[in-house]
């Protein structure tokens, strides 16, 4: 099973888009639900995203440097 | 592990593992955009809830906060329910109308959950007093966080539970942090158990990341309030995992502070401390994860309110009390016989006649029945201490706190009377009606019912600023509340009675100037609002206005004191004075066939104009028929001056409302 995981709703305001500043992980790599998978810029502060399953980081959709709303898949995990 | 029987503690860890992969699971919700609204998380403090609740038997309730989800976990309510709930389904704890912030289940023990940090404080002394009034066994824990120790309603509710010794456990779970803010830099002694001692009872401090700690701690608190020794507070020394809600990336945690407490995690310290093993924990896990994916898989789909819904529960409909309590009230007298009665006397009468109908009933707020005293303010309760001494509370200068005390007894059954002694105390008072007394049957989801009775005196009387604000405009337009201001005897004791049986929160503004108050407490410049009052049970239903004088030229609209000035001047010019008497609801029937009829409408307001009921009551006439003519007589928008000459000028009199009168009926002639 894929899960794809959306760019989280941690902007404080309305219709910003949030920046990815670097992944912690790379395509290929065992990760666990929980651990920090992607670095985020959001109006307010840089901060962690967890990863939302157990399984194996199968596609990036959204490389470091880039911007898009929120909702937007930016991950795929293969989950185990 | 001595002592604890091997399911026990299995039972203790599921409890645990399932707070943090529920809130996890939540978590991730949030980050898929899958989930509306905001949450505040308790990972890592799942140990506080588990082992206080462990220490509670089914009967005993708790009060939570804003930060609610493993106290509501581990008093029992269902991960469906609560899933439900935050997905804003009509299936969950509180059928969608609370949320992540008010999670609560009335027929589980816990109250929904109170959002102002420490505002489940009184309430939860509230209900301990009920249980002690009511000789039931129960006791009451309240969860409040660090940050609510420097709210006054902290300070009031524990120092009441303090002087009538109630069954009360005040839980304070520590966890370094106000929101973003950590304890050392608001408080001078961050050794919060210690404050238990300068009101008189015991505190202690607890390791909060160690279950079994806080389990033995909490059944100590638990003995100790079943026999009579309460209230206990214990300080639960534990650490926030997550952000303060859902946005928060914690930035103002130390990474070592951090470090240091994920070593002390309450569920991996039991893991090794109870020696749980592999398999233990992966057939509990197993469990767990399946019973939260299908929870998840549930609450996409569970049925959400219909709109048509979004007006309900707001009041309790049919009144809750058995008309057979009427039948056996001993009060009652031969049929036909009436008293002239001040409203003082009237209200004294009908708070004793359903004293002596009802139990459930009390009396709650500052020198009500203190032997000697004055009966509250303008003698309303005077002497009724002599028969009902256990049913006169007479309480600190606390308006927060009692009025929170009340609404926790009104919400377990109970009916009690909170009075402030001037209206102006309301403001302290404030936020236990609004958000409390009026809001939680909705936020319950309509399974709270808060049959409180409030009274308050308004009115300029030579007191200056602060003892004299008319505050009708304050509470009427607050849903779940209902606001009544009775002109005289005949109606002062009809609604207390009818808002005694109605079920909901009723509010009555009485004015200084109509009590009949007697001896040191009587009023100079006091009207007479005496009336033919029968000995007879009877009720003025809430919610209808009463015409005091039929007329043809034009409406004069007005209550409390300004019916007596209205009716003074209404000869002369043919009006007719309606006696608006209930606020909240309006009585538009009444005061529709009446304007319809003349087509002008006067309304008179003791109180500045901007913002007044009479600006409501402006609109309401102006949307429902446009082609009457209306006009205000009220105070100018400035503070009630002391000074008589200002006093008088300030306050609409018979002049004033006649020059309004006249002014509205030479327009409509030219």
């Amino acid at each position: 099973m894929e899960v794809n995981m959306k760019m989280p709703d941690l902007a404080t305001n309305e219709g910003v888009e949030l920046g990815i500043t670097r992944w912690l992980a790379n395509v290929g790599d065992a990760v666990k639900r929980g651990q920090a998978l992607l670095e985020i810029e959001t109006d307010k502060a840089v901060q962690e995203v967890e990863c939302i399953a157990n399984g194996t980081l199968q596609t990036i959709h959204v490389q470091s440097g880039e911007k898009v709303p929120v909702g937007t898949v930016i991950a795929t995990i293969k989950v185990s | 592990m001595s002592g604890h029987d091997r399911k026990f503690l299995l039972g203790l860890y599921e409890r645990m593992l399932l707070i943090r992969e529920f809130e996890d699971t939540v978590k991730f919700l949030f980050l898929e955009g899958t989930m509306p609204g905001t949450i505040h998380q308790c990972q890592g403090q799942e140990a506080t809830a588990v082992g206080v609740c462990a220490a509670l038997g089914a009967d005993d309730w708790i009060t939570s906060t804003f930060r609610g989800h493993g106290h509501a976990l581990a008093k029992g309510l269902t991960p469906q329910e609560m899933m439900d709930e935050l997905f804003g389904a009509e299936t969950g704890c509180c059928k969608g109308r609370g949320g992540s912030m008010h999670m609560g289940n009335m027929s589980k023990g816990m109250v929904p959950g109170i959002a102002i940090v420490a505002g489940g404080i009184p309430l939860a002394a509230g209900m301990a007093l009920s249980f002690k009034m009511e000789n039931k066994p129960h006791v009451v824990a309240s969860f409040f966080g660090d940050g609510a120790i420097a709210e006054g309603a902290f300070h009031e509710g524990v120092n009441m539970a303090a002087i009538w010794d109630l069954p009360l456990i005040l839980v304070c779970e520590n966890n370094l942090y106000g929101a973003s803010t950590h304890v050392d830099l608001v408080m001078k002694n961050s050794r919060i158990s210690e404050r238990a001692k300068s009101y008189g009872f015991r505190g202690e401090t607890v390791d909060g990341n160690d279950v079994l700690a806080v389990y033995e701690a909490s059944q100590r608190a638990v003995a100790d309030c079943r026999a009579g020794k309460g209230p206990v507070l214990l300080e639960l020394l534990t650490y926030r995992r997550t952000g303060h809600s859902r946005r928060d990336p914690c930035h103002y945690q130390p990474k070592d502070e951090r470090e240091a407490w994920a070593q002390r995690d309450p569920i991996e310290r039991f893991r090794e401390q109870a020696h749980i093993t592999a398999e233990e924990h992966e057939l509990i896990n197993t469990r767990i994860q399946k019973m939260l994916a299908d929870c998840v898989e549930r609450a996409k789909v569970a049925p959400h309110p219909s709109v048509s819904g979004l007006a309900e529960y707001v009041f309790v409909e049919a009144p809750p009390r058995s008309p057979a309590l009427n039948v056996q009230n001993p009060v009652v007298s031969a049929a036909g016989s009436t008293r002239r009665l001040g409203i003082a006397e009237a209200l004294r009468e009908g708070i004793a006649e359903e004293m002596a109908a009802d139990p459930r009933v009390f009396c709650i707020g500052e020198d009500i029945g203190v032997p000697g005293g004055w009966g509250g303010a303008f003698t309303v309760t005077l002497g009724l201490e002599k028969k009902y001494s256990e049913r006169m509370i007479n309480t600190p200068i606390a308006e927060l706190g009692f009025f929170g005390l009340a609404t926790g007894a009104a919400m377990m059954g109970m009916r009690p009377i909170a009075d402030v002694q001037y209206g102006d105390f309301l403001f302290l008072a404030s936020d236990q009606i609004i958000n409390n007394a009026a809001k939680l049957r909705y936020m319950s989801g309509g399974t709270i019912s808060v049959p409180l009775v409030m009274r308050a005196p308004v009115g300029a009387t030579g007191r200056g600023s602060q003892h004299a604000q008319n505050m009708e405009r304050y509470f009427t337009g607050v849903p779940g509340l209902k606001v009544v201001a009775p002109s005289n005897a005949y109606d002062a004791k009809g609604l207390l009675k009818a808002a005694l049986r109605d079920g909901n929160p009723v509010l009555m503004f009485e004015h200084k100037l109509l009590y009949g108050s007697k001896g040191a407490r009587a009023e100079g410049g006091a009207v007479d609002a005496s009336s033919d009052v029968p000995a007879e049970d009877y009720i003025v239903p809430l919610g209808k206005a009463a015409v005091r004088r039929e007329g043809k030229n034009v409406t004069v609209l007005a209550w409390l004191l300004m019916v007596h000035y209205a009716m003074q001047t209404a000869d002369e010019l043919d009006a007719e004075v309606i006696d608006v008497r209930s606020l909240n609801p309006i009585d538009w029937d009444t005061i529709g066939a009446s304007v319809r009829k003349t087509g002008r409408a006067v309304i008179v307001e003791e109180g500045p104009i901007t913002g007044g009921v009479g600006a409501e009551i402006a609109a309401g006439i102006a949307e429902r028929w446009p082609s009457v003519r209306v006009t205000r007589v009220a105070s100018p928008d400035v503070p009630v001056p002391f000074t008589p000459v200002l006093e008088n000028a300030y306050r609409p009199d018979a002049n004033r409302i006649s020059a309004g009168v006249r002014q509205i009926l030479e327009e409509s002639h030219g």
